[in-house]
């Protein structure tokens, strides 16, 4: 039944298509310069969209845009900077082939983006969007240095790193890496390893991301399997339209425990990056490429870890409607292997038998897309990506090994079908194969094919209806289908407020490392489960979002009911662990964030808070591996205009349970706590082209675990800079 | 302005007071393990680990002892010992003022997968386990030393000396 339903979603597709494509722009042209209301400055990287059409552009570095093929008539432009108010102008088109529109947009106090890509797929306004979405802008992210992204996505509400692992609103817990339930993409394009279904977050310099877009809730009915709890979009920044080289580089140290007992090393506890990176364009042809080094002797025992990076960039416009775009990640890294800690009197120590346990690790990730516009009701985008990644241990213990490979394609078409409806339609299909000692040799191919109507019902109230099925087989293990839908609702009280409402199924299939995994690791002995199926969820949510140029706040209540989550679980006969299909969970809760300037200075206030139930209904007790509370707020204070320092607060509160080794009631060990990061963040630029950086991460040096025998970082400091000529 | 700075002290407040993890009180010692003039210790094939354990010594009944019994009431346990030194130190987290033995226990099954297990189910299959020695005085009468941990110190000195043809007897 399934598979008829996916034939017929094709056979239609393959009709749409060709005669989609054969669609030729015609019209007139819009061009104009975008300037800054209070310096005059030209704005460069300025978002153009035309409402009602699938046009859009941005603006060069001189501020001047383009948009072709627009037909006569009247037209609204939607211009959109972080920084800047959103402006919405009117463009009257007659007979002119090019009619001229300049825009001046004004300076806001807020850095949040007004636009977002994630939800639908496309470019949508905050504030129409039917789910919860954050986001992290350049501002951020070049204020927070970080190594590896995943180190700044715990400062947006909702959002924990479990050992590596990415939480959102709890659903992820913690599996060692095998599986994840969140999903993560770069550009759009899922990156997750497809033999553990991992997260290898260096595969993406930090250097190069633009902004990041988090997708709270289940997104399957776009994204197919591993959208159960939420997704992550990296989305690198555009290659510059003036020729330029940057060279990045920081230093640090993590500062010695406060505790002579915990000292496991008399040097110093270093670290340091650096990245190079030169842009250019050549007529319709832009390219960038980046080397880079990171390196870190660890603030535990074996955790140290030297990477290698090496990044292109390329772009080819043939035409104002046609845009081609590759990248290349290549990544090498080794580093040592920390299990647990050796005991409690030495916490940052490895157990002696592994102190010499390492292992390596490669990655390509290349990527390929093309767009057209081919009118201005019909664009059409083609994404293809194909990631490589190997790694080896070198432990005392095991020498497992596994090479993973994935290669997919997407075909994704938007029409704007009349003023109401917005079509999106897509068609996705991945191949992989994996040759591994740990979890045995496997291939896979999964079909999908998805589409959404974005239905304005009336100019207030927006409905995005949406449906996905995949297909998918692992080695001659029998098909397996899943069909997600989704559905959400928009109201717009006013321009800048709106309440939402949306419910969705989501989906994740167990990865190759659940399923097979036989291995042993320290005191862990895994074993496989071939037979373990899919988990299922279904969530609701209902929210409401402001956004005025002073004030940013957005509410949402949400729940999430699971079937047949996947856990790890110890056998009582045998000890050993297997992954299970065991319960039925449920996570409900709130989540709150607000960003505001204080009135007569020039401070910015950033406060989140989440709280969540999670119920593992058939235990009747809490989720493992979950923080119920947890708090984020960060100062920033605008010096002048050249200095910007931001004091930063995390709280989470402490684990209920945990699974492996819980606190003994009776002496006391293992006892967990909630955990309380306070840091500073700043930054000063010296002139356009120099700007230092400085950051100290857990300022008061407070200790915790981030899950059992395993201490969270102490206090770091950090220093950079980065100059481009 | 007022709000903005309540927000401030109050985070800087909650934050420098809490205090996070601090070091523990235990004790801690050396196993040593029977070897040869090399100092290669031959396991027997049976065995295919060790644990170092302690128990709460008041609520053993010692002149009846039993692997049950101590199963029973263990307290916490190391990571899985070495088996191919002769000798490694270990350390074990406990509270202060309270009597307690320690000794080491290998397995006939894998042992690092029976850790985190509940005493009870240790307890239930005692056909697992060989006691290996417990802590005690050099040259004392009794086969067991009780061992008491100071506030806020580390007990050192707790060794224990592994007989593989140990047996279970006060």
């Amino acid at each position: 039944m399934a598979g008829r339903r996916t034939l017929i979603f094709l056979i239609c597709s393959g009709i749409l298509l060709p005669g989609a494509l054969r669609a030729q722009p015609a019209g007139h042209d819009v061009t104009g310069t975008v300037t800054d209301s209070v310096s005059g400055q030209p704005l460069e990287g300025v978002n153009i969209v035309v409402p009602g059409t699938v046009m859009g552009t941005a603006t060069g570095p001189d501020g001047i845009y383009r948009i072709s093929g627009l037909p006569a008539g009247p037209h609204a432009l939607r211009f959109s900077m972080i920084g800047y108010a959103l402006a919405t102008d009117t463009v009257r088109i007659r007979s002119d082939s090019t009619v001229r529109l300049d825009e001046q947009m004004h300076p806001t106090a807020l850095q949040s983006p007004q636009l977002v890509v994630t939800g639908e797929k496309r470019s949508v306004q905050v504030t129409e969007s039917p789910v919860s979405i954050g986001t992290i802008g350049t501002s951020d992210l070049r204020l927070r240095m970080p190594t590896t992204i995943n180190e700044i996505l715990p400062y947006q509400p909702g959002v924990q790193m479990v050992g590596g692992q990415i939480n959102i609103r709890g659903s992820s817990g913690y599996t060692r890496g095998a599986g994840s339930r969140v999903l993560v993409l770069i550009d759009g394009v899922p990156v997750l390893a497809s033999d553990s279904d991992g997260m290898y977050w260096d595969v993406v310099p930090t250097t190069e991301i633009q902004r990041v877009e988090i997708l709270k809730g289940p997104g399957s009915a776009l994204y197919g399997s591993n959208a159960l709890g939420g997704v992550v979009n990296i989305i690198t920044r555009p290659i510059s339209s003036h020729a330029q080289t940057i060279l990045q580089g920081q230093g640090g140290l993590y500062t010695f425990p406060s505790y002579p007992s915990w000292r496991w090393r008399e040097a110093p506890l270093l670290t340091g990056q650096w990245h190079a990176s030169h842009e250019q364009r050549l007529g319709k042809i832009g390219y960038r490429v980046g080397l880079g080094q990171q390196s870190s002797a660890g603030y535990y025992q074996n955790g140290w870890f030297r990477r290698w990076s090496l990044d292109g960039k390329i772009s080819y416009d043939p035409s104002d409607n046609t845009h081609w775009d590759g990248r290349i990640f290549l990544v090498d890294d080794t580093h040592g292997v920390f299990t647990q800690w050796r005991d409690a009197h030495q916490p940052f120590n490895a157990p002696p038998e592994t102190l010499g346990d390492y292992l390596t690790n490669h990655q390509v990730q290349t990527a390929l897309n093309y767009s057209h516009q081919a009118s201005p009701r019909l664009a059409h985008t083609w994404r293809t990506t194909y990631y490589r990644k190997a790694f080896q241990n070198y432990q005392h213990d095991n020498d497992d090994y596994s090479t993973s490979h994935i290669l997919t394609t997407e075909w994704q078409t938007d029409y704007q079908a009349s003023g109401r409806h917005f079509l999106t339609l897509g068609l996705q299909a991945s191949l992989e194969s994996i040759l591994a000692n740990v979890w045995r040799d496997h291939s896979g191919i999964t079909l999908a094919g998805y589409f959404q109507d974005e239905w304005r019902l009336t100019p207030l109230l927006r409905m995005v209806f949406g449906l996905r099925e995949d297909i998918s087989r692992i080695d001659r293990f029998a098909v397996r289908s899943q069909l997600n839908p989704k559905l959400g609702l928009n109201y717009h009280l006013t321009d800048l407020w709106s309440l939402r409402a949306s419910v969705g199924r989501g989906f994740r299939a167990p990865s190759i490392a659940e399923r097979f995994t036989q291995t042993t690791q320290h005191i862990f002995q895994i074993v496989p489960n071939p037979d373990l199926h899919p988990e299922l969820s279904l969530s609701w949510e209902v929210g409401t979002h402001y956004q005025g140029p002073r004030l940013r706040t957005d509410l949402a209540l949400f729940s999430s009911r699971f079937t047949d989550f996947i856990d790890p679980v110890r056998d009582p006969r045998t000890g050993t662990i297997s992954f299970q299909n065991i319960t039925d969970a449920r996570i409900t809760g709130i989540d709150f964030s607000t960003e505001f300037q204080v009135p007569g200075l020039p401070v910015q206030q950033t406060i989140g808070y989440t709280y969540i139930d999670p119920r593992d209904l058939s235990q009747d007790t809490v989720l493992a591996y979950r923080h119920r509370h947890s708090v984020v707020t960060a100062t920033k204070v605008l010096l002048n205009r050249r200095a910007v320092l931001s004091l930063e607060y995390q709280f989470r509160s402490q684990m209920e349970r945990v699974q492996v080794f819980p606190t003994n009631p009776v002496t006391g060990a293992d006892r967990l706590v909630p955990v309380h990061l306070l840091s500073l963040h700043g930054f000063y630029r010296f002139s356009p082209n120099l700007t230092v950086r400085l950051a100290v991460t857990n300022l008061l040096q407070y200790y915790y675990v981030m899950f059992e025998r395993n201490m969270g970082p102490p206090r770091q400091i950090q220093a950079g800079f980065e100059y481009s000529w | 302005m007022k709000r903005s700075l309540i927000i401030l002290v109050s985070t800087l407040f909650l934050a420098a007071c809490e205090q996070g993890l601090q070091p523990v009180t235990g004790f801690q010692g050396t196993v040593y393990f029977p070897a040869d003039s090399t100092g290669t210790v031959s396991w027997p094939d049976s065995l295919t680990g060790a644990v170092v354990v302690f128990v709460n010594a008041e609520a053993l009944n010692l002149l009846n002892p039993s692997f049950s019994q101590l199963a029973r009431n263990i307290l916490g346990f190391t990571n899985p010992l070495d088996t191919s030194r002769e000798d490694q130190p270990y350390f074990l987290e406990a509270l202060p003022d309270k009597p307690y033995l320690a000794g080491v226990i290998a397995s006939t099954v894998p042992i690092g997968s029976l850790l985190g297990l509940p005493a009870d189910s240790l307890a239930v299959h005692p056909e697992y386990f060989h006691v290996l020695g417990l802590h005690h005085s050099p040259g004392g009468s009794l086969p067991f030393k009780f061992i008491y941990v100071d506030q806020e110190e580390i007990t050192p000195g707790i060794d224990i000396h592994c007989d593989f043809n140990y047996r279970l007897s006060f």
